[in-house]
């Protein structure tokens, strides 16, 4: 109902009044002219009826004054009758004095006497009375017209006067009635218009609009694609049309996106199985991950307990070894002390050439056995990595001379002269016996391989933190290429000489106690004949 | 020194009669009367031999030997008084670190097996030179 409330109130009640004042406002127009014209019309007749009639009532007064007004007051009440608009008449003379009155007649007779001389009411009716034309007057508000004729004789003279007064109060009747009439008429046409712009109204717009409104909610509670049934070829039809195409549009548009949302829910649908599958194939893993990792981890400390105990057994093995080297060292040495020794011995007293010579060969065996055996087990010492070294601190002029002083014997042996010009001052940090070792495998070489008026020389430079120390021998000197292998292990500079007592390991030997002492090895020779220089350095011992 | 040539008398301490042969008959084929070795096959034997009789000039002692080793007769003769100052060189075939550190750090001097006579001398020689001196 609210479509009636909001549509048809807006529109019917603005339409009704228009109407309403359309024809009340015509209706008072025709009413006021129409009253107008039956006024003029009731005045004109008035006017002729009075001056049509006057001469006849004042003859017909004048005939039957003396006969007492005998059949006068019936021909004025036919007359009266003749117009009933005529209410009162009254025969006056000049002066303005009544002489008949129709309002005196009581029962068909009239009195002149009854009232006495009566005269016109004001000078004004009295002085038209005396007018010789005729007057009228209008009294709009006592609803009377008043029209005063004059009466001539035959003589020409004006002896009376005759007063007409006129009802307009039949006007008012007819107005009313007219008023009625209309009223109801319009009334009537009101009705039927309304009812007619109602009906038409509620059929090509109301009802449509409804239709569609319908069809709005339809289409708003999901029922896309309804179709409002509406055939007309107005605008409300293009509407309609327009609607349904829309509803049906939005219709597909609602199935596109029904079918969508559904692929898309399948799809999501899917993606989220999958996701859920890769989750669980994911815990999975971190749960094999973590196991493996325990696994591991246990792995891992096995590993480390058996490595530890590998690390011990090789230690321990590296002990064995080193034991056995030392061992192996004794075994070795003890029993090289009374070859070494004791063949020299008998070699020397021997005076049959034949077995001088047998215990020549002997001796020079047991020899080359005793170096071979004492480097190899020096240098297999040095490789372990089990060797310490005691460091001390030392004066090293004093501790070089000592070491040439024991081996006084290899110099007087090969004829050496050996000359310290090493600075007095100089103290070093290193093991002392590791570096007699060092000189001794050194001055060996030097004395081997010297020529003649063979000379060494032991001298000391120092930089900031180490001491450079040289011998210099004026022997047999090196190629370049023997200087490049010389402190390789087993080599031999001179091979064709097939030297017995060279082991070939005495600079390897050299080479590891100088490297364990933190410093290096190197070898100098001008050339072959001209002298070897070996070079060594230490670290500086603290001068206290 | 070569026209009054004092008789020097040196102990040999070690445990392998071998050793001791060799080194006392190279000495004596060698440098005649210039040495006498006193052989002792052990420390108990060392220790009476140094009790009974005149004190040698110096100590050869063999570490590497069985009941008594060397560092314990060394420890035994510092200990005592009367023997303290005889001037000690050490003999062993081993190689031991410790071996080396101790001999050079606590006796006169220290010879590795194989022991060669001249060296030994020259060692000897050198020891009572330097002990002379004090």
């Amino acid at each position: 109902m609210k479509k009636f409330h909001s549509v048809k109130l807006k529109i019917f009640f603005p339409l009704l009044l228009i109407l309403l004042v359309v024809f009340l406002t015509s209706s008072l127009v025709i009413i006021d002219r129409e009253s107008k014209a039956a006024k003029e019309t009731i005045i004109d007749t008035a006017q002729s009826f009075s001056s049509l009639s006057t001469p006849s009532v004042v003859n017909d007064y004048l005939f039957y004054y003396d006969s007492g007004f005998y059949k006068f007051t019936e021909i004025i009440d036919n007359l009266m009758k003749l117009n009933t608009n005529l209410v009162e008449l009254q025969i006056v003379d000049v002066n303005g004095k009544i002489l008949f009155d129709s309002t005196e007649i009581v029962e068909g007779k009239y009195d002149e006497t009854i009232d006495g001389d009566r005269y016109l009411e004001n000078a004004t009716l009295i002085q038209r009375a005396g007018d010789p034309t005729s007057s009228i007057f209008h009294a709009e508000e006592a609803r009377r017209v008043d029209i005063i004729q004059p009466y001539f004789e035959e003589t020409g003279r004006h002896a009376y006067s005759v007063r007409y007064i006129f009802s307009l109060s039949s006007l008012d009747a007819m107005t009313q009635e007219m008023i009625l009439t209309i009223s109801l008429y319009s009334g009537i046409f009101i009705i039927i218009s309304f009812l007619l712009i109602f009906f038409l109204f509620n059929y090509f717009i109301s009802a449509p609009i409804g239709e569609l409104t319908k069809g709005a909610r339809q289409m708003s509670s999901g029922n896309l694609g309804y179709e409002v049934q509406i055939k007309s070829k107005d605008e409300i039809g293009e509407l309609a049309t327009a609607f349904n195409t829309m509803s049906a549009d939005l219709k597909l548009s609602r199935n596109n996106l029904e079918q969508y949302s559904k692929n898309l829910e399948n799809l999501v649908a899917e993606r989220t199985k999958e996701l859920q599958e890769k989750t669980r194939r994911l815990e999975q893993s971190n749960q094999d991950l973590i196991t493996a990792r325990e696994q591991l981890s246990t792995l891992n400390r096995n590993l480390e307990a058996r490595v530890q105990e590998r690390t011990q057994e090789v230690e321990k093995l590296l002990k064995q070894k080193d034991e056995f080297i030392n061992q192996l060292g004794h075994d070795l040495k003890n029993p090289l002390g009374p070859l070494i020794n004791l063949i020299p011995l008998l070699e020397e007293k021997e005076t049959d050439a034949a077995k001088k010579e047998m215990l020549s060969v002997l001796h020079r065996n047991a020899d080359y056995m005793k170096n071979l055996v004492v480097k190899t087990l020096e240098l297999a010492v040095l490789n372990s990595p089990n060797a310490r070294f005691s460091m001390e601190i030392f004066n090293l002029s004093q501790e070089i001379n000592h070491i040439i002083d024991n081996k006084k014997i290899l110099f007087d042996e090969h004829n050496v002269k050996i000359s310290n010009t090493i600075n007095r001052s100089f103290t070093i940090k290193a093991d002392r016996l590791r570096l007699e070792e060092l000189l001794t495998n050194i001055f060996e070489n030097s004395a081997k391989y010297c020529q003649k008026d063979c000379k060494i020389t032991i001298d000391a430079k120092q930089t900031k933190d180490f001491i450079t120390i040289s011998i210099k021998d004026n022997g047999i000197g090196m190629t370049k290429e023997e200087i490049d292998r010389i402190f390789d292990e087993f080599y031999k500079a001179d091979s064709a000489r097939h030297d017995i007592q060279n082991t070939g390991l005495g600079m390897s030997i050299c080479k590891r106690i100088v490297e364990k002492h933190g410093g290096r090895i190197w070898v100098e020779s001008p050339g072959p004949g001209k002298g070897t220089t070996v070079f060594f350095t230490f670290p500086v011992g603290l001068t206290s | 020194m070569r026209g009054r040539r004092i008789m020097k008398k040196i102990m040999l301490v070690d445990d392998e009669k071998d050793q001791i042969f060799f080194i006392k008959t190279s000495f004596e084929n060698l440098f005649g009367t210039e040495y006498t070795i006193i052989p002792a096959e052990s420390g108990e034997k060392c220790f009476e031999l140094l009790q009974n009789n005149e004190l040698p000039h110096l100590i050869l002692l063999d570490i590497m030997m069985p009941k008594m080793n060397g560092w314990e007769v060394f420890d035994r003769l510092r200990a005592n008084p009367a023997w303290k100052d005889i001037p000690i060189i050490f003999l062993t075939a081993r190689t031991d670190e410790f071996a080396e550190q101790a001999g050079a750090l606590i006796a006169e001097d220290y010879i590795k097996k194989p022991i060669e006579i001249k060296e030994l001398k020259t060692r000897i020689d050198n020891v009572l030179r330097k002990a002379r001196k004090h």
